[in-house]
């Protein structure tokens, strides 16, 4: 109970004032003031938080849906973009993208893209394209941006060997990329937390235990484990699902390292006074854990879990890059480097690369944020 | 000290049968074996294996015995005569095919630890003692930025730049005419000429973190009262931040430091094998993707043994770092 | 020069390609008369300078002396070599199809163009009328690369102590050796003569030993092989098995002595060989292996000369195919291996032609088909049984498919669409077979499937059960990356006739699982061995019963025709007989009969078969492989202008590697 009452009341503004009419806020409202003052973790929280919005309506952002392609435009580099047009009555404002005309050249094994001026395809902001369902519930076909005329080619980012849109496919590709590892993390923590807690807090035996069973599960290699369960697993089971519940079961394997960690904190600090007065006062293990010994060492949890959410993302493409993580036709960011991964992209079209932007800004994102706020949590230091 | 070793090293031993015994069963999982497996790379080749091959393969490699008779002798092998098994992939007894690739994979491992930490520690201490200055903020960005590129981009990147706008040879970490010859003055030079390029890949990925935990550890510490009362006694700032703060704030960093050595041995296996290095990662791997058993189930149960091993290092580093747990186990 | 050489006539259809012309083999090629190498070359042999000094200084016998009697002259593709340089492949390990176009040395050989087979290490052979017994013709004086003479015992050697030697074949001789399931007799009549006699008459047994497995026949010398032998040198084996740590001896023997197929065969040596070079070392844990000319090579150039003209033969292991690209394109591979070879990497290999300073060498396939696509007829379900049974069904697939799409998208617009059927230029090509039902047109494919899955309220089909039909095929997504990008456009086109389908894409270690499923609806693969003669040899594919590796449940059909053919014989697990239509009954007795038949029975029979085929359609293709090519070295000479890829024909080894050469 009087935890619940604790929270809330450092989250209260709270409004008292020292008798020098200074105010000094709440716990919280001080972290807050501190991460303000990291710019990069702001601006990292600013691109996290735009990520988990394009991946709440890849739909509406995209130009296109996941089922438009445009076999013609295989291998399509991007389309420049132009502003505006002279029609014979003098220039006017009209921005828009020229349509290609392309022959196969067999000898040189590719397409060759020629723009036809006589082709404009104009573009326009909340443009009617193909329905969809946003957030599954709403029926629109109303698109952030993309061709005016639906249907017509509009490939800003080019496209990939089927000619399908690489902007688009990226963008619906964040939903799966920043949200699959979530629930993993997630898991981790709290396993690794309580069990390394009571690894380091009671020591002797049980955590000679504990150590003995980590130095187990780490011995247990993933990658056998992962394509055996994937074989386990029926077939009924959708691709995704069958992935989600990998990272799962993995996840349940993937808190030691986090253990060992709070638990050498742990060891470090049981002796500490605080930590004795608990004991005295008859306080359990999980609320000595939780209530009294993670606060003293929350900055080092923070900094770990912003390196596991990225740590996610990257091991979803590791996977996806080795085959044994997510596959076609699901749409990642791994998926889609998987598809790129190449000397032949690489040499002759590296916009297919686009994804690893995108991942690389989202890691980054994670990180600064997890930077910002590893400096934040300890608002009451400098 | 030597008696908290010792009773650290008994406690591993019912660990390590676990593990022998697990590494084992998680081979088993995955469906068929590797007379399927081989079936269906032949199959890829254009060569359809008879099932009555497929048959004799197996009784000749002794795969229709049950899964516990298989470990059985597998593992009384290894205790009796250190004898690891077989190959079915390679045809040769295990250690043939890893012990040549050990030697390379250490080298190509600890140099890139080295890079990492010779580079991550003083900007880790930099970024902790310069806060929120330009300094800080580029390291960190550049840090993160090995961190947020995927390994198998970078290490496919740098290759393609090599070849493409330096003219490098790529693939290996050998010219031709070294691969096979003895070792050799001629032959180191030539290793050290295409060890830099993995080495940095390695590297980069591993920095960030490192800068991070560094980073993080030391800011935690900076603030203790022990360290303004250090400097209100005047004492120098390198020489005080070095006295304690550094060393404990590489406490935690050590404790998560146990499986360095399955890093060294598996660690870097997509960089491998992007870039063709003949280090263990990759034979691991394809080991494990071929069901080649013998071999997989001896590598596993060897990261294990070395994974017990780091366990048992970072603890006595971290008895060392902070004698209050050498006495409270001892 | 070649004009007066009376060994002008062995040179069989240089330059003729895959010629649908040469029904028939030569039922006899009778070798010349015997006779003396010196009337033969009356001018003297040439040899490589290196064995030259090894003669003069009394280390190797005389170049003469090393010959057969009667050399197989061998006509280079541009012209006479010289002698000297490497030639360096690259190879993915252990697997022997990556190795194989290190030497291709059969008794009897494919062509160059692959039309018909040819005199090799036989100089020529004798078919009796009925076509059970052949006999071959050894060449008098030929040497293994210790120098002891190649006679007939080693032929028998390897029939009676590998072949049926339980003890290291323990299934039993290899499937390529047997004619209708019936062993041969193998009898030497004399040192140079050995004949193989079947109770049945053999018309695939040519074909069969000019097959990469073929090899087995001239890879053990006796002299040499015995040592190996458990029953013949007891106490030696336990020895080598001894310090091997080996417990098992066919284990051992796989692992150590070996035979085609096994990367073992080449890891002593000290073995001898009749292949054009031998090794230096083992092969077996090598990143990169060295293979030097074989002083007793049998064959020599019209000018005389020994070959082969290149000193060695370097294979480099290559672990990832992006790494061996890079090496092509870097100039550092002689030949670019197949697997990087694609219509995908086409745009790569032409960028760096000037800077790898090599050229592109276009290859045709042999495959078929791009990929096959084979539905379970013998489903567990009996509602997607009936469906996937219905020629309607599949007939409707197959017009849903905007096959020119995939061509134009995926293979750089080569190659047209075809079903599974002997490639244009074989003689059994069918012109009914390959093109029907090819044409994309939604309409067509709509009234097609409206006879077995009409169309349902919702936009999707119904079953024969009224409700809502929907099924899955497995793909290989690691295998062909062209198979997963066609089958995405595929899925387009039949979701708009209201199918209900969901493509599977397995990794690799999950398809095989996936395919073997009683339940797995449908497996794609690709077709292999369809050009040429070797339609002949592969008719199990042609009617998706390839045993196990069938696609999709044919376990019904398969397991009637075993008891058809022996009803004592055991079946697979989870095998039950099911009674095929009519026609397929028919194509099972015609897949029985057609080996055993030779000449103008055979072909007419053969026509027979690929016209059931065409009224039965049972598998749906998508087009000709096409867009193959090879990245040479500009130093490299005497490469044919056009490679063939394949299996059965084991290209590019029968290019005649040894009369390539390096000059600048």
């Amino acid at each position: 109970m009087s935890t619940i009452d604790d929270i809330t009341g450092q989250i209260a503004p709270s409004a008292a004032k020292d008798q020098h009419g200074r105010g000094y806020d709440g716990h919280w409202a001080l972290v807050w003031q501190k991460f303000r003052k990291h710019k990069l973790g702001v601006a990292g929280g600013i691109v996290v938080l735009l990520a988990y919005f394009v991946a709440l309506v890849p739909e509406f952002l995209a130009p296109v849906t996941l089922e438009s392609y445009m076999p013609a435009y295989s291998y399509a580099p991007p389309q420049p973009l132009h502003w505006g047009r002279d029609d014979g009555e003098g220039w006017r404002f009209a921005p828009h993208v020229n349509a290609y005309n392309s022959v196969i050249d067999y000898n040189s094994g590719r397409r060759l893209f020629e723009e036809d001026v006589e082709a404009p395809v104009y573009v326009g902001l909340f443009v009617r394209g193909e329905s969809y369902r946003l957030l599954g519930l709403i029926e629109s076909d109303i698109h952030l941006f993309g061709p005016i005329e639906a249907g017509q080619p509009f490939f800003i980012a080019g496209a990939d060997r089927l000619g399908r849109d690489i902007l688009s496919r990226t963008i619906y590709g964040t939903r799966i990329s920043m949200t699959i590892g979530l629930v993993g993390v997630a898991l981790s923590l709290v396993f690794g937390i309580l069990i390394g807690g009571i690894s380091g807090l009671f020591g002797g035996v049980v955590d000679n235990l504990i150590q003995r069973l980590i130095e187990f599960i780490q011995s247990v290699p993933s990658i056998p484990l992962w394509i055996g369960l994937a074989a386990a697993i029926p077939q009924s089971v959708p691709p995704l699902q069958v992935y989600f519940l990998i990272t799962i079961i993995l996840s349940v394997l993937g808190w030691t390292s986090l253990a060992r960690v709070v638990r050498g904190r742990f060891l470090a600090m049981r002796n500490e006074d605080f930590v004795k007065a608990a004991r005295l006062d008859g306080c359990g293990p999980v609320r000595i854990i939780f209530r009294h010994m993670l606060p003293s060492f929350l900055s080092h949890i923070i900094a770990v879990v912003s390196l596991a959410i990225p740590g996610m993302i990257l091991a979803e493409t590791a996977l996806s890059y080795l085959g044994i993580g997510l596959r076609t036709p699901i749409v990642s960011w791994g998926v889609l480097l998987q598809e790129a991964q190449n000397v032949r992209t690489i040499a002759a079209a590296p916009w297919l690369l686009l994804p690893g932007g995108a991942v690389i800004v989202a890691v980054l994102a994670l990180n600064f944020l997890g930077d910002g706020l590893r400096d934040a949590a300890d608002p009451y230091s400098d | 000290m030597g008696h908290f070793m010792l009773r650290r090293m008994l406690y591993a031993l019912p660990a390590l049968i676990a593990v022998s015994i697990i590494s084992f069963l998680v081979i088993s999982i995955p469906p068929g074996d590797f007379i399927t497996r081989t079936a269906e790379l032949r199959a890829a080749q254009g060569d359809i294996m008879p099932l009555a091959e497929q048959e004799a393969m197996r009784r000749a490699y002794g795969l229709d015995q049950p899964i516990p008779l298989q470990y059985w002798n597998w593992i009384t092998g290894i205790v009796t005569r250190g004898d690891f098994g077989y190959s079915f992939a390679f045809n040769l007894p295990v250690k043939d095919v890893i012990w040549p690739r050990m030697g390379l994979t250490i080298v190509l491992s600890l140099a890139s630890l080295l890079f990492i930490w010779a580079v991550a520690i003083p900007i880790g201490i930099y970024s902790a003692v310069r806060r929120y200055t330009v300094g800080d903020y580029v390291a960190t960005f550049l840090g993160f930025l090995g961190l947020a590129v995927p390994n198998f981009l970078l290490a496919l990147a740098a290759m393609y730049i090599a070849f493409a706008g330096f003219g490098l040879s790529v693939g290996g970490l050998f010219s031709p005419e070294y691969v096979e010859a003895p070792w050799s003055w001629e032959r180191v030079v030539d290793l050290l000429g295409h060890l830099w390029l993995p080495m940095i890949v390695l590297g980069t990925a591993g920095t960030a973190s490192v800068i991070r935990i560094i980073r993080a550890n030391l800011i935690d510490e900076l603030h203790k009262p022990y360290v303004t009362a250090a400097r209100a006694k005047g004492k120098g700032e390198f020489a005080l931040l070095m006295k304690y703060p550094v060393r404990h704030a590489l406490n935690p960093f050590v404790s998560g430091q146990n499986d360095i050595f399955v890093d060294i041995v598996s660690g870097g296996t997509i960089v491998a094998i992007v870039m063709g290095l003949q280090t263990t990662g990759p034979l691991l791997l394809d080991a494990l993707r071929t069901q080649d058993m013998y071999m997989a189930a001896s590598f596993i149960l060897m990261l294990s043994v070395l994974v017990v091993l780091g366990t048992l290092l970072s603890d006595l580093l971290l008895a060392w770092l902070d004698p209050r747990i050498r006495y409270q186990q001892g | 020069m070649l004009e007066g050489n009376p060994m002008q006539n062995r040179v069989y259809h240089l330059g003729r390609r895959m010629a649908g012309t040469t029904l028939l083999l030569a039922a006899t090629a009778l070798p010349s008369m015997a006779q003396d190498n010196a009337a033969m070359c009356p001018g003297g042999f040439g040899q490589a300078p290196q064995l030259q000094a090894m003669v003069d200084a009394g280390n190797l016998p005389p170049v003469a002396d090393r010959l057969p009697v009667e050399p197989l002259v061998v006509q280079p593709a541009d012209g006479i070599g010289s002698y000297g340089g490497q030639f360096i492949d690259s190879w993915g390990g252990g697997n022997v199809a990556d190795f194989r176009q290190f030497g291709y040395d059969p008794l009897v050989r494919w062509s160059v163009d692959g039309s018909t087979v040819e005199p090799n290490i036989a100089k020529g052979w004798e078919i009796s009328e009925d076509a059970t017994s052949y006999t071959f013709f050894l060449r008098e004086g030929m040497k293994w690369s210790d120098g002891q003479p190649f006679t007939a015992d080693d032929i028998v050697f390897w029939w009676e102590r590998v072949e049926n030697n339980p003890k290291v074949m323990t299934g039993g001789p290899r499937g390529e050796m047997l004619n209708n399931g019936g062993k041969p007799t193998v009898t030497k009549v004399d040192d140079y003569t050995v004949t193989f006699t079947y109770e049945q008459p053999n018309g695939l047994f040519l074909q069969n030993l000019a097959g990469p497995y073929g090899q087995r026949v001239v890879m053990f010398p006796k002299h040499y092989m015995e040592q190996f032998d458990i029953d013949l040198n007891p106490e030696g084996v336990a020895e080598m098995m001894a310090e091997a740590g080996a417990t098992d001896y066919a284990a051992w023997w796989k692992g150590n002595v070996g035979s085609y197929g096994d990367a073992s065969q080449f890891n002593n040596p000290e073995r001898p060989t009749l292949l054009g070079w031998i090794g230096q070392d083992s092969i077996l844990g090598k990143e990169r292996v060295t293979f030097v000319r074989n002083p007793y090579y049998f064959k020599v150039d019209p000018d005389c000369q020994q070959l082969p003209y290149i000193d060695e033969r370097v294979w480099t292991l290559a672990a990832d195919p992006e790494v061996t690209l890079l090496q092509a394109v870097q100039g550092q591979i002689s030949m670019s291996p197949r697997n990087v070879s694609t219509p995908q990497n086409r745009a790569v290999f032409f960028d760096n032609q000037e800077a790898g300073n090599y050229h592109l060498v276009p290859a045709t396939s042999c495959d078929y088909n791009t990929a096959v696509l084979g539905l379970s007829v013998n489903h567990p379900d009996p509602i997607k049984a009936e469906v996937f049974g219905s020629k309607d069904f599949r007939a409707g697939l197959s017009h849903a498919i905007n096959r020119q799409e995939i061509i134009d998208t995926v293979y750089l617009g080569q190659g047209e669409p075809f079903q599974p059927a002997p490639l244009p230029g074989s003689p059994f090509y069918n012109e009914a077979l390959a093109k029907e039902f090819t044409e994309f047109d939604l309409a067509k494919a709509a009234e097609y499937l409206d006879k077995i899955v009409p169309m349902g309220p919702d936009g999707v089909r119904l079953g024969p059960d009224g409700k809502p039909f929907s099924f899955a095929i497995d793909i290989n997504a690691d295998f062909r990356p062209d198979t997963v990008d066609a089958y995405q456009l595929i899925e387009r086109t039949w979701k708009q006739v209201g199918l209900d389908v969901t493509i599977n894409f397995h990794s690799d270690e999950l398809f095989g699982n996936a395919r073997a499923r009683p339940d797995s609806d449908g497996a794609v693969w690709v077709g292999e061995n369809g050009c040429g003669q070797l339609p002949l040899v592969n008719l199990g594919r042609f009617m998706n019963d390839y045993g196990y590796w069938s696609l999709g449940n044919w376990s019904g059909w398969a397991a009637w025709d075993i008891k058809r053919l022996n009803p004592d014989a055991e079946l697979p697990e989870g095998w039950t007989p099911v009674e095929p239509p009519a026609n397929v009954q028919r194509l099972y007795e015609l897949r029985s009969i057609i080996p055993t038949t030779v000449g103008e029975e055979q072909a007419a029979l053969m026509g027979e078969f690929t016209d059931l085929l065409a009224e039965e359609f049972l598998t749906i293709g998508i087009a000709t492989p096409a867009g193959f090519y090879r990245s040479v070295k500009n130093e490299v000479h005497n490469v044919p202008e056009s490679l063939i890829e394949g299996w059965l024909y084991p290209g590019p080894a029968p290019i005649n590697f040894e009369t390539l050469y390096i000059a600048q």
